[in-house]
This record gives structure tokens, sequence and C-alpha cells, in this order.
């Protein structure tokens, strides 16, 4: 055999894309010793049987490009992004089969759609009877959505693959752009530290709060492990069917707004201010954007709602709109009322509120979904540079800047692509809603659903249940994935894709000419 | 696993500063919904 050739573009993505699914699949150990610590033995079977089949598939797809040379020249951009894009659709079927196993999903399909809610960070889900679900399974839906929120590109570079000029490329791919270090490993373990000290301080703050409220110690721990991940991520899963709401606390509801509030913020604010850069949190467009946007649809939404006599005192307000408030602006999706109360209660007003929340998001590199604080800071900046230069005498002469952890000048083409990005979620919403009043449903419910899924926020207003049209799930599931990876990865994917079958197909075609 | 003086503040300070604006949306939706 010759080791010396160089590895073609299938091989160099078989290589990493196995890498990232032997990680993965890797992280299954976890629930599976948990499913055995609770004497769980089906749940652990199902475990040991997707950990088989996804560490046999991440190895077959690793040693197809493992004898050949893989030089930094070679891992292009094209490749990186396909690597990312191309892990989290095999992932989703890997990761599907507990799930399936377990019998709470009625479908396969069902199985991909929680967990492509829970990679994404998204938060509504198919799986029933949440109350009675194994350990082991409660462990692995809020792991796949922790995981989901810091990147499981992420996870692989910092623990399995060795720095190679891909990395970044494929970092890049997961929709997360910082350089919080010189090098890429650097800064996903920078990430992954931020996330652990977190995970620490939330889910001790958690634990006690649920001992305070009656838990019994295990299951409070339990619990707070939980809630910390899905606050964390932005991701809005529970261990149990009531959601929040299950708890009965306002304390325990406080805790988790500042810890998924904390969790919407880009890393790298995280990490300036960890460095002592204590004015990045005030001066920073982004989270300038979030205080301002989310505090004005609390109020906005209080009022409305204040009028309509729904809620009447102060606690009332607080616990059931601003908790669903800022839940939905940091694309969470904890719901502390039941999906039915947005449709039967709260009016168009309160939902258009709530769709304008979703969409917007949270901030750019967090664990956050929607258009991004950012994206909206600089298109509403370029928009008073616009009217600014109009006004001016000295057209063209100022220049404009943003600040973002440093300051940048604020040129058209970051605009341009900020609005381009915004465009297409706006785009992907619109159908959406198109498709939801297709099947039937009223406009604003099918527009609330599909900025939940666009925007990666997992609230619902009662459509997305296992008797939903098929292709409202595979449109959803699609939504997720797109929203998550901030299209880019996907086109270049199906660029890649499209272009490769196309040559196959002109070489076929050529060569049968030819005969 | 370990954190120096500034990474400590660092958190202190997110947490801070994300309560008192919890803190400060409570406070004024007090005042609306009086």
């Amino acid at each position: 055999m010759n080791t010396e050739r160089k590895a073609n573009s299938i091989e160099i993505i078989s290589h990493y894309t196995g890498y990232v699914i032997l990680c993965i699949s890797l992280l299954m150990v976890l629930p599976l010793l948990v499913s055995i610590l609770f004497q769980e033995w089906n749940p652990a079977l199902d475990f040991l049987i997707s950990i088989s089949i996804s560490a046999i598939f991440g190895l077959a797809l690793i040693m197809l490009g493992w004898q050949r040379k893989i030089s930094k020249s070679d891992f292009q951009w094209k490749h990186g992004f396909t690597v990312a894009a191309l892990s989290w659709v095999l992932l989703m079927f890997l990761c599907a089969i507990p799930y399936r196993l377990s019998g709470h999903t009625p479908s396969m399909l069902d199985s991909m759609f929680d967990v492509m809610s829970g990679f994404t960070t998204t938060g509504v889900l198919l799986s029933q009877d949440l109350d009675h679900m194994s350990n082991g399974l409660n462990m692995w839906r809020h792991m796949l959505t922790f995981i989901g929120g810091q990147g499981m590109v992420v996870l692989a570079l910092t623990f399995l693959v060795k720095e190679t000029g891909g990395a970044y490329k494929m970092y890049v791919g997961e929709g997360k752009d910082i350089e919080l270090m010189p090098n890429v490993k650097g800064t996903a373990g920078q990430i992954w530290k931020i996330s652990m000290v977190y995970l620490i301080i939330g889910t001790g703050a958690l634990w006690i709060n649920g001992l305070l409220i009656g838990l019994q110690p295990i299951s409070a721990f339990f619990h707070a492990l939980y809630i910390f991940e899905s606050s964390w991520s932005t991701g809005g899963f529970a261990p149990m069917t009531q959601n929040i709401m299950y708890y009965h606390s306002v304390s325990y509801e406080s805790v988790a707004i500042v810890i998924f509030i904390i969790g919407s913020f880009n890393f790298g604010l995280h990490y300036a201010m960890w460095q002592g850069n204590k004015k990045e949190i005030v001066r920073n467009i982004e989270t300038q954007s979030f205080f301002i946007t989310s505090f004005t649809a609390c109020m906005l939404a209080l009022a409305g709602l204040a009028k309509s006599g729904i809620y009447t005192d102060a606690m009332a307000g607080f616990r059931r709109v601003v908790f669903n408030v800022l839940s939905a602006h940091t694309t969470t999706g904890f719901g502390s009322i039941y999906a039915r109360q947005y449709a039967l209660e709260w009016g168009d007003f309160g939902i258009m509120i709530m769709v304008i929340v979703m969409l917007i998001g949270g901030s750019a590199c967090s664990t956050a979904g929607g258009f991004k604080g950012l994206r909206v800071g600089v298109v509403f900046k370029g928009i008073i540079m616009e009217v600014k230069k109009l006004l001016s005498s000295e057209r063209n002469m100022k220049v404009y800047k943003f600040h973002h952890i440093k300051d940048y000048v604020l040129e058209d083409s970051v605009v341009k692509s900020s609005a381009i990005i915004i465009l297409c979620y706006i785009v992907l919403f619109s159908v959406g809603t198109l498709l939801g009043t297709y099947y039937g449903y009223p406009l604003s419910h099918s527009a609330f659903e599909a900025a939940s899924v666009t925007g990666n926020v997992g609230l619902s207003i009662g459509i997305t249940t296992p008797s939903m049209p098929v292709l409202m799930k595979i449109y959803y599931i699609l939504a997720m994935y797109l929203g998550r990876l901030e299209f880019l990865s996907v086109f270049a994917m199906i660029g890649y894709l499209g272009g490769g079958i196309k040559k196959a197909c002109q070489k076929t075609l050529k060569s049968s000419l030819s005969h | 696993m370990e954190l120096n003086k500034n990474e400590i503040k660092g958190i202190l300070e997110e947490v801070a500063i994300v309560s008192c604006f919890v803190a400060m949306i409570y406070l004024v939706s007090s005042v609306i919904m009086m």
C-alpha cells in the first residue's frame, strides 16, 4: 500500500467526520454508567447497542483516510464546512438510536427530531411520557443539548483531533469564529473551561434551591444538573413534562434566568470579562443590543397582558411574562405557562412580541440561536450610518465604528453580510409559517412555531406534537439545523456535494459517449 | 482546573450585572402592573 499518497477530499472529510462521531459516541458511556448506577438494565442495553454501532461507524470513517498524508494545505475551507455540517447529520441518526430503542418516541423520525432539537439547543420535543423516562436517557437528552451548545466539533477538537491547519476551518464551520487563544485547540479548551466552571457554580446553586423546595438530595442534584445544562446551553429541555413549572419556585426560576442570560452571551465576552476587561459587558454592541431589546420586549408584553387583565400582580407578571420573554429572547425555551396558554391568553400582540424576540435571539459565538444581537446591532448602526452620511456635509469622510471585544470599522461589507444572514433567517421563518398555514394552523400559531424552530428557541404553542404532519417535522428539523449552523456550512456542504455529483455525472456521460 | 483572581472577579461581575438587570426588570414591571 502506498502510504505516501495524498488523501483526496472524500478521505479528508471522512477521516475528520469519523473523529467527531467517535468522540460523541464515546460520550454515551456516561448515560450508560448512570443507567447501571440506577439499575436500569434495558436503557443500559440500549446505550451499549448505540455505542457499538456509532463507534464502529466512526472508526470506519477514520480508517478511510488513516494511512493517507493530510497536510495543512490539503485541508481547505470546503472540507471544514462539510465536516461540520456532515457530522451533525450523521450524529442525528446515530444519537437517535437510544431514543428509538427506549420507546419514548413513536418513530425514528421523531427520535431524530428530538436529537436535532437537542444538538441545536432548540428544546421542542416529540418524546412522550417524560415523567417516566429512565435516568440514563434523561442524562443523554441533556448531555446532547449541553454538547450541542458548546459545539460537537469544538469538543472533538479539544480531546481527539491533533492541532492541524484544518482545525480552525472545522471550528468556523460549526458557526463559531471567535479566537480566544492563538490556536484553535486552546480556544476550544477555553470554551469548555468557561462552561465547566459555570456548570459547577450553576448546578450547585440549583441543587441548594432544589433541597430548599423539598427535593431529595440525589434527585435535587440530577434536576439541578439537567436544568443547568439546558439553561446554559439555552436549550429548554427539562426532566419533567411540566418543564420549569414542575418546581413551583420563584427562586429556582430566578436562578435559571440568570444562568440562561449568561449562557446566551458570547464566549468572547466571558473570556474578556475573565481577563479583567470589566467594561466589555456594557460596551459590547451585542450586550447593548440584548439589554435594550429584552427590556423593551418585557415591558411591551407586560403592558399588553396587564391591559387584558390576564396577570394582575407584579409577581405573576414577572413569573409568567418576563420569564417567558427572556426565555424566548435568549432562545432557551423554558416555559412557565402551558403551550396552549399562549394561544388562548396572550393574544396576537403577546404572540408577535414573542415571535420578534425569538427571531432576534442571543449572541453570536454563544450557545444561543436567532439572528444574533451582533447582527441586529450592526444592521441598526449601519442604518444610522447611512442616514448620517446623507445628512452630513462631509460625506464618506467619517469612519464609523462598533465595539465587539475590540473596535471594528463599520464597513459596508460587514453590514451587508449581517443583512444577508438575517434575510436567510427571515426566508426560513416565512417558509415555516407558510407551511403551517398550509396544514390549517392559524397564522399567528404557525409564525410562533416557525420562529421557535428557526431561532432554536423551543417554546411551543401546541403545534409540535407526534401527530403533526411528517413534512412539517422534516422542515422543522431542517430549520433547526440551518438556524444553528447559520446557513453557510450547510450551503457549502450542499454546493460541494452537488458539485461532486455533477462532476461524476459529466465523467460518466463523457466516457459513455466516447465508447 | 484552577481559576485566578481575575477569572473569579469576572464571574462575579457577570452574575452581578445580569442579576441587577433582572431585578431592574422586576422593579419596573411592578410599576407597570400597579
